[in-house]
């Protein structure tokens, strides 16, 4: 039951006329009874910027966690190889245990945990060795794709969004010659620059990240647009501020959320791309660095005999890039503006 | 004395289409061929309907639109003159606030940075003031350090103004409410102490309650400050609200201008007359006796407009003669009472006012006339 | 009002959403409201964002998502065969009343048109559906209900894609497919917002039209006091999921009660108010609320809190209805003829008050019309 106003507000008068006192008392006793019913509302202290809650959102994610769980394992495994593998990835010390030709293989045992393979070197040492070419070949051939279709991309969504008429015909060139890399096939442009420079490790690198070149440019070129006509930018330019620092501060930092979630992706499709490109024989033929899909195209031959040895480095190239497919997609979920509150 | 003068002012937007190379295959007439007047320390507002040229308007005196022809004097200044770098420096002395107040802030920069950027941009700050020029060398760092703390004084001047503590600073736009966001949005256009600033739609985004807030924050910073503002909005009681002289546009050309107490009270062009009929009145007498003037069809293309009067497709008071070949001036309104400034762009407006001319019931889908 | 059952009875509505993952974090979107809708008349949803408005009519439409969503309270509708209570019926059941019994009309009608298929297929489906009408018979009455609606050449316009209508056409297209099976219950839900003012006009006189005609009910939800106070004959005023006032058109705005509408009320320029009146603005904004069960949700932005507010929530109180806070109010009198007018207040504005807006600015003085009185 509500009290009513005429037994209640006689004595707010009073409190009024009694400036001071009882009536500051009462106001407070309100004030703090309502900071304390609000709760925790007025947190104060420093914000949180996107990529802040993104990661915090991340970490309730059980995808981004599995993972980046993947990850973590695949790249602490090939940077501290030399230290894991317990042998040498060249040494043939079992090479009279096997016999390739009679079908007598050795599979998994205490000594070799993951068995010999057809040379009679340790499965285990030349996977453990394995993962850090294919780490290589992973982040150079992204950072190749991502720098030189960066620069594109970048360049043609800032004329286009800055530049004027002059900035459009810019853009609208370099589009064109991306959109004919587009055209043409991953693994044929890759096949062709293996082709001219000749097989080797730096050649797959090449080749898998120009093949990338073409989506990172029309993805930041995309973003630069859209991000372009936001009103944000329009204040800026209100501001007055210069045309590159807008470019620069402005719609570069915000573009780069789907680019960096891209990076992640195409990590997984450049080990899978550069696997095959090894698996075709156009990778490093040096047996001293062995390579996921140079050991899957060696297995091959042995594939009715000794189906282990070809199912150890597919599962690792399938795992591997499922861990930063799950991260990227993860990331591309929490970075999205329609998920955040 | 007018601060800022707009003379015949045209923007097309050209319209392009092509598969590998543009052609231009016509011209969008977001604004074709306005002049207005803003004397300082006035409000001036300028209302119409989505599509009618207001928001190009605005940027446009901004130079964020491209001007196709005409002049915009800004303290006798041609603004449409300039070169991009000295309207790059003239953007200090006027300022826009923006309809989307989150949109209009960079996610990714704190309030801090937000506010700053235009005082770095435009050297403002210092011992003496600041300047476009470099500082005195000796005791360079000295200076820079002055200059530091004479911009963020200024920032968190402009953050109490609008009525935030200087916690903000350090937080993030999307940490605000979205009045708040509006009232930083109006720090960083007041930080540069403009002479002008520009309005665009600034309380459509907004809760009903925190409307009010934000209209009477323009307004007593107005009065402390002396600012001039042009107001664009679509709500007309919200411009007669705050504006001293309202300006109506239809169809990328001014149709009415008057002040503010004279348009509400004889409105005289029949645009006016049908969208002062048609805004909501939160008061049932009032809605029950009012008579409504619904006009038929829709707004014609900006980029194919009717010929001579840009209104006679809708016109409720339409005649034969002059309405559909003559497009009509924006001139004086002939016998109005001394000292007015009332102008019309419309062929018979003193005879509709007077009832000389009655509207075509046919035309106007339906006068409903008030039942009280 | 009739004295018989109406036909819908909304009662204690609740909606709460619960957040996913380890802490589910619970929202409480509506949070009891109850109304009534009469055939023939327009009943008034009024709320800034948040207070729980369209929550409540996606819940009587039976659109809200089945996971992570429980819907408490009861609304029962008069349907041919027998009253129904809504948020029980089962989805197969829903789907056939909707569309014949109910119908919606949303905010931005481009996106509720399927954007690929031409708004005569869109609207014939519906005849088809509900009426069982077909071929040239469907497509005849698909013309005469476009027509109806205002717009003009309808035959044209059938074959033609949601995007070449313009934002007026589009929403006109969507109230003929709202009325195509003449439902009994319109609900819609900010229909004008997105359009301009002499559309909405056209919109707002068509609506008006069609309950008066067709004796349709309406619901119009809606944050613009304005379209209210043209078009709703029943207003209730929602604040954070509860109705903080409900009454008549007339009472309401001649005498508001509750300090958020009288707060809303003095928020909007009026076009027709002097020019210089100041805006008396409420403070603070929607997020600053605490709970019900606490206390008065609006309690944190009312200048008129005591610290009654602040315990327990507050009751709707009948105004005039020998109610404590009505019988000992002065203005007792002035009220009676507003039967029906409820606010959820334990210390209401008095229509002193409201005329002297001064009072509201400064709590401190709130004392002084004491001495009015004595």
């Amino acid at each position: 039951m509500p009290t009513t106003p005429s037994s209640q507000n006689p004595s707010r008068a009073e409190d009024a006329s009694d400036a001071g006192g009882p009536l500051l008392g009462r106001k407070a006793a309100r004030v703090d009874r309502l900071a304390e019913l609000m709760g925790e509302r007025d947190e104060s202290g420093h914000g949180s910027g996107i990529w802040r809650t993104a990661f915090a959102r991340m970490r309730r994610s059980p995808m981004a966690i599995t993972g980046a769980v993947i990850v973590v394992v695949f790249v602490a495994v090939a940077l501290l190889s030399p230290l894991i593998a317990p042998y040498s990835p060249t040494s043939q010390a079992w090479g009279d245990e096997v016999f390739p030709n009679q079908n007598i293989f050795v599979g998994p045992r205490g000594e070799n945990w993951l068995g010999l393979d057809n040379l009679g070197r340790d499965q285990f040492s030349r996977m453990v060795v394995g993962a850090r070419q294919t780490l290589m070949v992973g982040v150079v051939a992204t950072l190749v794709g991502f720098g030189a279709g960066a620069l594109l991309g970048g360049a043609a969504g800032a004329a286009s969004v800055l530049g004027g008429r002059w900035g459009r015909q810019l853009d609208n060139v370099v589009m064109r010659v991306i959109d004919m890399m587009l055209a043409l096939p991953t693994l044929l442009l890759a096949v062709t620059v293996a082709a001219l420079v000749g097989p080797s490790l730096t050649t797959v690198m090449i080749a898998v990240g120009v093949a990338q070149v073409p989506v990172f440019a029309r993805l930041l070129r995309g973003a630069m647009i859209s991000q372009g006509n936001r009103d944000y930018v329009l204040a800026a330019r209100a501001l007055g501020v210069r045309k590159r620092r807008i470019a620069l501060t402005h719609i570069l930092p915000n573009s780069l959320g789907p680019v960096i979630v891209q990076s992640t992706l195409t990590l997984a499709t450049a080990i899978i791309d550069a696997a095959a490109l090894s698996y075709l024989g156009l990778g490093n033929p040096d047996p001293a660095f062995p390579e996921w899909g140079t050991m899957l195209a060696d297995a091959q031959r042995f594939l009715s005999s000794a189906p282990q040895l070809a199912v150890y480095p597919a599962l690792a190239i399938i795992v591997t890039a499922l861990g930063f497919t799950l991260l990227g997609e993860a990331m591309r979920e929490a970075l999205d503006p329609k998920l955040r509150k | 004395m007018s601060l800022l003068r707009i003379n015949d002012l045209k923007v097309h937007f050209p319209i392009r289409r092509g598969v590998v190379f543009d052609r231009t295959i016509g011209h969008v007439r977001a604004v074709d061929g306005v002049s207005l007047e803003i004397q300082e320390g006035q409000t001036y507002g300028l209302v119409g309907e989505s599509g009618c040229g207001k928001t190009t308007l605005g940027r446009a005196v901004l130079r964020l639109v491209d001007v196709t022809e005409g002049e915009v004097l800004f303290g006798g200044r041609d603004l449409a003159g300039l070169d991009a770098e000295s309207m790059r420096r003239e953007r200090r002395n006027l300022q826009m606030v923006f309809q989307d107040p989150l949109g209009s802030l960079n996610p990714r920069q704190n309030i801090g940075s937000i506010l700053l950027e235009g005082l770095q941009t435009h050297g403002i700050g210092g011992p003496d003031g600041g300047g476009d020029g470099p500082g005195a060398p000796a005791g360079r760092s000295e200076r820079r350090k002055l200059v530091l703390e004479d911009q963020h004084r200024r920032v968190v001047d402009a953050l109490e103004r609008v009525g935030l503590s200087s916690k903000a600073l350090t937080r993030y736009p999307h940490e605000f409410s979205g009045g708040q966001r509006q009232r930083i949005g109006i720090a960083r256009a007041l930080v540069l102490e403009p002479d002008l600033i520009i309005c665009d739609e600034p309380v459509s985004a907004l809760d009903v309650s925190i409307q009010a807030q934000v209209l009477n924050l323009l307004e007593s910073l107005q009065q402390e400050l002396g600012l001039t503002y042009l107001v664009i909005a679509h709500d007309l009681a919200v411009v007669r609200h705050v504006s001293d002289v309202v300006g109506v546009m239809y169809l990328g050309a001014l149709v009415e201008e008057a002040s503010s107490d004279e348009l509400y009270e004889t409105p005289m062009h029949p645009y006016t007359r049908s969208l002062m009929s048609a805004v909501p009145v939160p008061d049932p007498e009032v809605e029950d006796a009012r008579e409504r003037i619904l006009l038929s069809g829709d707004l014609p293309s900006p980029a194919n407009p009717p010929s001579g009067c840009r209104f006679h497709t809708r016109c409720p008071w339409r005649q034969e003669e002059l309405c559909d070949t003559e497009r009509p001036e924006l001139r004086p309104v002939r016998g109005a009472a001394e000292g007015s400034t009332h102008r019309v762009a419309c062929h018979y407006a003193e005879q509709i006012l007077a009832g000389e001319i009655r509207p075509d019931e046919k035309l106007a889908e339906r006068i409903v006339h008030g039942v009280g | 009002m009739s004295s018989s059952t109406p036909l819908l009875a909304v009662d204690e509505l609740s909606v709460v959403f619960r957040g996913r993952g380890s802490d589910p974090e619970e929202v409480r979107a509506v949070d009891g409201v109850s109304f009534t809708l009469e055939e023939g008349r327009v009943t008034g949803l009024v709320g800034e964002s948040g207070c729980g408005k369209s929550v409540t009519s996606l819940a009587l439409m039976g659109l809200l998502p089945d996971r992570g969503v429980s819907v408490g309270g009861s609304a029962v509708m008069r349907l041919p065969g027998g009253e129904a209570d809504l948020l029980k019926l089962s989805q197969r059941r829903m789907r056939d009343l909707r569309g014949s019994q109910l119908a919606m009309i949303f905010q931005d009608p481009l996106s509720s048109l399927n954007p690929v298929v031409p708004i005569g297929r869109q609207v014939t489906e519906i005849l088809r559906r509900h009426r069982g009408l077909r071929g040239s018979k469907a497509s005849k009455e698909a013309a005469d209900l476009l027509y109806r609606v205002g717009i003009p050449d309808p035959t044209r316009r059938l074959r033609e894609y949601p995007h070449q209508l313009s934002g007026g056409m589009r929403q006109r297209a969507l109230i003929a497919m709202a009325v195509a099976c003449r439902p009994r219950l319109m609900i819609a839900d900010e229909p004008t917002t997105a359009l301009d003012v002499t559309i909405q006009a056209q919109i707002l006189e068509l609506l008006k039209d069609l309950v008066t005609e067709e004796g349709t009910s309406l619901l119009m939800i809606t944050h613009d006091l304005g379209v209210v106070a043209g078009l709703c004959d029943d207003i209730n005023v929602l604040y954070a999921g509860r109705a903080v006032e409900t009454a008549r058109r007339a009472p309401l705005f001649a005498d508001p009660t509750h300090p958020y509408t009288v707060g809303l009320l003095g928020s909007i320029p009026r076009l027709d108010a002097p020019r210089g009146e100041a805006l008396t603005p409420i403070r603070g904004s929607v997020n600053d609320n605490i709970a019900w069960t606490d206390g008065c949700a609006f309690a944190p932005r009312c200048d008129h809190y005591t610290m009654e507010c602040l315990q327990g929530p507050p009751q709707l109180v009948t105004a005039g209805a020998g109610g404590g806070a009505a019988a000992a109010d002065g203005g007792a009198a002035d009220r009676a003829a507003g039967a029906g007018h409820a606010y959820r207040c334990v210390n209401p504005v008095r229509h002193a008050d409201v005329v002297d807006r001064t009072v509201l600015e400064s709590p401190a003085v709130v004392g002084d019309d004491e001495e009015a009185q004595g």
